[in-house]
C-alpha cells in the first residue's frame, strides 16, 4: 500500500502548544512517525544564568503555564538548601497547598482535554466548571490564577486568615462532589472506555527503558511518587494514596489521574486542618554561599528536577531544568506505531504534553 | 509503605563498594549534596561501565536527567540517577571537542537529554545513533548556546 505523510503541526486544532508531527500513514494505520519539538524554546537556562536568584523565582514560574507554582517552589527549595535555610513550616504547608490544588487543576485541564478530542463535550464542559472552582481558591490565595508568584527565598509572600481557611474548606466540599461525579462517569461510562482501552499502551519494560516518571508511569504498574517515596515536609504526615494501574493505556492514565485529583482534594483538606501557626517567612543571607544543590518534586506530570549551582556570586552560575514532558515525548513514537489515524488524537493528549515545560 | 530513607542510606554505600570494587585503582571522590543527594565523581571512560552497574547489577535504572556545565576549564556532565534517593555520576571532559560514549544502549531514554548536551555544549557522544539539535531552531549556525564563550548580545536591529 502507498505510504502517504500527514503532517501535523506546530499549528493544529489538536495540539494546544506547537509542536510538530510527521506520520506516515498506510490506509489508516500510522507506520512511522517523527517529531520536532523546540517551537517554544525561549531559552530559560542560560536567562537564568543572567538573573538574580530572586529574578529567577519569578522568570522559572514561567517555564509552564499551568504547574507554575510546582517550578518555583523545587527552585527555592534547591537555593534554600545552598543558603542553609529552613522553611517555616506554615510556609512549607502553604506552598503544598498550592502544590496540591495545583495537581487538581492540572487533572481536570486534561481530564476536558482528552473529553474533547474523544468527542465527549458533557465531561470536558463539566471538568472545566468544576476547574474554576480550584482556579477562584487560588486566585483568593495568590491574586493571580495561572501565576501565583507566592514563593520567595526562604518562605512564602501569602497567609491564610481563619476565615479564608473556612470557605476554602466549603469550596473543596464542593469540588469533592463534582469530582467523585466525574470520576465515575469516567469509570462507567461505556463511551468513554471505547475509545481509550487498549490506546497508547505502554508496558512496564518501555517505562523504565525511557525513564518516565508521573501518572503516566503509574498507570503502567510503575509504583512511584516522590511525595511518598522521598518524603519531606509535609508529606511525611500527611496520609494519601498513590493510585496505581496497570494496563497502561490512556484509559488506566485517565483513571490515575482522577483518582489522583480525588487524594489531591483530600490533601488539600488535611493541610488546611494542620496548618501550623507562625511566621511564613525566614530570613536568608544576602549572598548565596559556593555550592550546589539537586531539588525533586513531583509536579502533576511526575518528577520535576532542578540542579542549581552557586559560584558565590549574585547570580546562579548554572541552573538545569528537567521537566517531566520532555520524558513522555520520547515515548510518543512507540505509542503511535500502528495506531488507527483516529486515535493519534487520543496517544497525543493522553500523556498530557506541556510542550513549553519541555522546551523551557 | 517501604522504609525509603533507609533504603536510600543502604543504596548508597551499595553503589559505593560496588564501584570501589569495579574501578580498584580509581580515587572515587563522593560528595554529599543537598538536598537528597551524593555526587560521585568517575573519569570519562568508566562511565558506561558504571551506569552498566548501576543499572544491571543495583537495578537503579531512572535516570532523571543529565546537567551540562561549562566550568571553563573542563566540562562537566552530571548524570542524576534515582532510586529513593539520588546518585549522581560527575565526569569532566576537556573544554574542546568533548567526546564521551553514549548512554543508549543501556538507557535508551537518555535520547533527548544527549541530543540537548550536544546542542547546547557541544559535546558529541559517541554511538549516539541520532544526534541532531533538539531544541534550537533548524537554521541556528550560532555556537552552542551554553557555552560561557558564547555571547548573548542581540545583533542591533537593521
Amino acid at each position: 500500500m502507498t505510504k502517504i505523510l500527514v503532517p501535523i503541526g506546530p499549528q493544529h486544532p489538536l495540539l494546544k502548544e506547537p509542536l510538530a508531527f510527521q506520520l506516515s500513514v498506510e490506509g489508516e494505520k500510522v507506520v512511522e512517525s517523527a517529531m520536532r519539538i523546540g517551537y517554544v524554546h525561549r531559552g530559560m537556562e542560560r536567562l537564568c544564568q543572567e538573573r538574580s536568584y530572586v529574578q529567577n523565582l519569578h522568570l522559572l514560574e514561567r517555564v509552564c503555564g499551568i504547574c507554575s507554582h510546582v517550578h518555583a517552589t523545587t527552585y527555592s527549595r534547591a537555593v534554600e538548601a545552598l543558603m542553609g535555610v529552613e522553611v517555616p513550616p506554615r510556609a512549607v504547608y502553604l506552598r503544598a497547598l498550592l502544590c496540591e490544588l495545583e495537581r487538581v487543576h492540572s487533572h481536570l485541564l486534561w481530564l476536558g482535554v482528552i473529553a474533547r478530542n474523544i468527542g465527549f463535550d458533557t465531561i470536558f464542559m463539566y471538568a472545566w466548571r468544576d476547574r474554576e472552582i480550584v482556579l477562584d481558591i487560588m486566585e483568593d490565595l495568590s491574586g493571580g490564577r495561572v501565576s501565583h508568584a507566592v514563593n520567595t527565598l526562604g518562605g512564602v509572600r501569602v497567609d491564610l486568615t481563619d476565615e479564608h481557611r473556612r470557605e476554602i474548606l466549603e469550596q473543596l466540599a464542593t469540588l469533592d462532589v463534582q469530582i467523585e461525579l466525574l470520576l465515575g462517569v469516567v469509570e462507567h461510562e461505556r463511551t468513554f472506555h471505547s475509545r481509550t482501552h487498549g490506546v497508547g499502551r505502554l508496558t512496564l519494560e518501555q517505562i523504565h527503558r525511557y525513564c518516565v516518571v508521573g501518572p503516566v508511569a503509574r498507570a503502567s504498574g510503575l509504583d512511584i511518587d516522590l511525595r511518598r517515596d522521598a518524603p519531606d515536609a509535609p508529606y511525611d504526615g500527611l496520609e494519601f494514596g498513590v493510585p496505581v494501574h496497570t494496563d497502561g493505556d490512556v484509559w488506566a492514565r485517565t483513571l490515575v489521574r482522577v483518582q489522583e485529583a480525588v487524594e489531591s482534594v483530600s490533601l488539600c483538606r488535611q493541610l488546611l486542618d494542620l496548618l501550623p501557626e507562625g511566621p511564613t517567612t525566614a530570613k536568608v543571607p544576602r549572598r548565596v554561599p559556593t555550592g550546589e544543590a539537586i531539588s525533586r518534586t513531583e509536579a502533576p506530570r511526575g518528577e520535576v528536577i532542578y540542579y542549581v549551582r552557586s559560584d558565590g556570586s549574585d547570580k546562579p552560575a548554572r541552573v538545569k531544568v528537567r521537566t517531566p514532558t520532555l520524558t513522555s515525548l520520547v515515548t510518543l513514537s512507540e505509542q503511535l506505531q500502528d495506531v488507527q489515524m483516529a486515535d493519534v488524537s487520543v496517544v497525543l493528549s493522553g500523556v498530557d504534553l506541556c510542550i513549553a515545560c519541555a522546551d523551557r | 509503605m517501604r522504609d525509603f530513607v533507609t533504603q536510600a542510606t543502604e543504596m548508597r554505600d551499595l553503589v559505593l563498594s560496588a564501584f570501589a570494587k569495579a574501578f580498584p585503582d580509581q580515587e572515587l571522590g563522593a560528595r554529599e549534596v543537598p538536598v537528597n543527594d551524593v555526587v560521585i565523581s568517575l573519569p570519562a571512560a568508566a562511565l558506561v561501565e558504571a551506569t552498566r552497574i548501576l543499572t544491571e547489577e543495583l537495578g537503579i535504572v531512572h535516570l532523571s536527567t543529565i546537567t551540562g556545565d561549562d566550568m571553563v576549564d573542563h566540562i562537566r556532565l552530571l548524570y542524576h540517577f534515582w532510586h529513593g534517593s539520588g546518585v549522581t555520576l560527575e565526569v569532566k571532559l576537556p573544554p574542546t571537542e568533548p567526546r564521551i560514549a553514549t548512554l543508549m544502549e543501556l538507557i535508551p531514554g537518555v535520547v533527548f537529554y544527549e541530543r540537548e548536551i550536544f546542542e547546547m555544549y557541544g559535546v558529541v557522544f559517541e554511538g549516539h545513533p541520532d544526534l541532531r539539535p533538539l531544541l534550537l531552531p533548524e537554521d541556528w549556525d550560532g555556537p552552542p548556546p551554553l557555552l560561557r564563550s558564547s555571547s548573548n548580545e542581540r545583533e542591533p536591529q537593521a
